[in-house]
């Protein structure tokens, strides 16, 4: 049987298609702010690309900011909790806790080491400090493409302290840094221990123990994995596709739960 | 009938003096538009928005009361005395002060508090409030108090929406207690006739600062978490507990005060993890919510504690931290819906 998640963030949308709980194709794009339409078209171009109509699809459910705008589409919504708990688990079976760090927000999950299941979880608060809004802004700040920031970090031998937590002040003191001539690689490296020291406290909070699964967009830039290790001082597993793990989730979950009919 | 408005945060202020002086007590909750601009000019925003919200209730109607008093509630509101005395416009603004222990030092001052506010009542308005019409307001008082318990009970075993519920606490502490009684009575006679407990529906605890409007209780609801136990001041600890009759009405109402359930603006903070503790095992409680309006830190301070145990009798716990707003908030939203899932797991 097919199954399909649909993972609407708000920065990026992803989707994938399993059959019998395993993946055999993945799709993104930016959300746009147009979470109903990114959402359906990623749905019809997965559709196409492997030669299926909506009715060969056993069950579809959708997670994520979004979640609720493709409501027509799907037969039912969980949470990004459920989703990426679900999701990590697929590659780790053996995972006692999720980081997950996403376009917005940021995510730390705490399960069960008998049953799986989730016992507590955090979320960043209304705030783009330890998300990857965050990197992208500093990105910005430092003129270089995204792609690159992790990259730069990891050349660093000297890296700047970024005392701010707010996104906005923390840019304002890399430009400061910057303007004292400090090495870009420098302060991309304080950069990422910004953010792994925000989420590290999340992590503080509720207590998650090894094995540590790191997902979202962020958990593909090898740096932020590096300084998150070094803050919490332990070791981060970093599934293939990353980004994709709570639209795996959804679609795990739509499996399990289909009883001879969409639900 | 006049009304006589005050500013308690938690339930603190001995209204049974001004049910006697026949006057409305009129609880200060904010006003519906949440607007908090007026007050903003006065408060910092690192203070909690409820409290800002009251004073800008007072600011804009204080001419519809005869006067104002504020009991001692929390640190963080206390001496904003000063500012209400400064910006408020009234006739009438005292303030009572309320012991923060319920030893017999405590009770003994607490004594002398209401009687001094009795003095000062007395002299302004020119009249005299009796220990006859003390007891008549105990009565009174009591009186609604055990149809709030009897209305309570059934949001365990009938269909009450969250926001009923919080509705006719609002009402019976805003409006004259000869309308609340039979209100009262006309509720409990259509609660009863209710369907019975939706099995949809997440039996929970709500515990925290003090909710002031029902846009939250409607959000709970929404995401199937039905309010059933609670140790709010609009709630719960408004009526838990009866006002003794076996002393003179000052004791009594000094006693009652001091020996409702807790908040966390008292110490220590034990009794009201106890309270929420053995109501959770009597209820069979699903999970608790305790949430904090940002930045009460009073609330904030027990989180820790309460969690820990709550671990240990192993009921799920979800902490929040709510702004105060007239929109949904997504993210609070998305949180709430984690820990339905995380309810509904199977074990
Ligand atoms: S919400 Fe908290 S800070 Fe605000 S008045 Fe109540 S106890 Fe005090």
């Amino acid at each position: 049987m097919y199954t399909v998640g649909i993972d609407i963030g708000s920065l990026a949308t992803k989707i994938v298609l399993m059959k019998d709980g395993k993946i055999k194709a993945l799709l993104e794009n930016r959300s746009l702010h147009n979470f109903t339409a990114i959402g359906t078209q990623l749905f019809h171009q997965i559709l196409k690309d492997n030669n299926l109509t909506s009715d060969d699809i056993g069950n579809i459910y959708s997670t994520g900011y979004g979640r609720h705008s493709i409501s027509k589409l799907t037969s039912n919504i969980i949470t990004e909790i459920s989703a990426h708990a679900r999701g990590a688990q697929y590659f780790y079976p053996k995972v006692q806790g999720i980081i997950d760090i996403g376009g917005q927000d940021s995510k730390v999950i705490k399960l069960n080491p008998k049953s799986s299941t989730v016992i507590d979880f955090q979320m960043n608060d209304k705030c783009a400090a330890g998300t990857g809004r965050f990197l992208e802004v500093m990105a910005d700040a430092l003129d270089i493409p995204i792609e690159n920031l992790g990259n730069l970090a990891l050349q660093s031998k000297s890296p700047v302290q970024i005392s701010s937590t707010c996104t906005v002040f923390a840019e304002s003191e890399v430009i400061g840094h910057f303007a004292q001539g400090t090495a870009k690689q420098d302060i991309a490296a304080g950069i990422h221990n910004s953010i792994a020291k925000r989420v590290a406290s999340m992590v503080k909070r509720i207590q998650i123990v090894e094995p540590i699964v790191f997902c979202g967009g962020v958990a593909l830039n090898p740096a932020v994995k590096i300084a998150l290790e070094n803050e919490l001082k332990l070791k981060l597993l970093v599934p293939k596709y990353p980004q994709y793990i709570g639209a795996i989730g959804a679609a795990l979950i739509a499996k399990e739960r289909f009883k001879n009919g969409r639900v | 009938m006049k009304t006589f408005a005050y500013f308690d945060s938690t339930h603190e202020f001995p209204e049974e003096i001004i049910i006697a002086a026949q006057m409305n007590p009129y609880k200060i909750l904010g006003k519906a538009d949440f607007s908090t601009e007026l007050a903003d000019q006065y408060i910092p925003q690192f203070i909690c928005a409820n409290a800002r919200s009251f004073l800008n209730q007072a600011i804009e109607e204080s001419s519809n009361w005869e006067g104002i008093a504020i009991a001692h509630g929390c640190d963080a509101t206390n001496r904003q005395f000063d500012i209400w005395d400064q910006h408020v416009k009234t006739q009438f603004l005292y303030y009572i002060h309320n012991p923060l222990k319920t030893d017999e030092i405590a009770q003994h001052f607490f004594i002398g508090e209401i009687k001094a506010m009795i003095l000062a009542l007395e002299s302004h308005f020119n009249i005299k409030i009796t220990l006859d019409q003390l007891e008549k307001a105990i009565q009174v008082s009591n009186q609604i108090k055990i149809l709030l318990q009897n209305l309570s009970k059934l949001r365990i075993t009938k269909d009450i929406s969250n926001s009923e519920y919080f509705d006719v606490l609002k009402f019976t502490m805003q409006n004259p207690k000869k309308k609340v009684l039979p209100y009262l009575k006309s509720i409990s006679i259509d609660w009863l006739a209710r369907n019975p407990f939706p099995i949809n529906k997440h039996p929970i605890f709500l515990t925290g600062s003090d909710i002031t409007h029902s846009l939250w209780f409607e959000l709970l609801e929404k995401v199937n978490l039905r309010v059933v136990r609670d140790d709010l001041s609009i709630g719960e600890r408004y009526f838990a507990t009866l006002i003794p009759t076996d002393k003179d009405p000052i004791s009594n109402i000094a006693k009652y005060y001091l020996n409702i359930p807790r908040s966390s603006t008292k110490h220590p903070t034990n009794p009201r993890i106890k309270y929420i503790l053995k109501a959770c095992k009597k209820e069979k409680i699903h999970g608790v919510i305790s949430q904090i309006i940002k930045f009460c830190e009073t609330f904030a301070y027990d989180t820790p504690f309460l969690k820990s145990q709550l671990e240990v009798i192993q009921v799920p716990v979800i902490h929040l931290e709510r702004e105060y707003t007239e929109n949904i908030d997504q993210q609070i939203s998305t949180r709430l819906e984690a820990f339905v899932e995380l309810l509904e797991q199977p074990q």
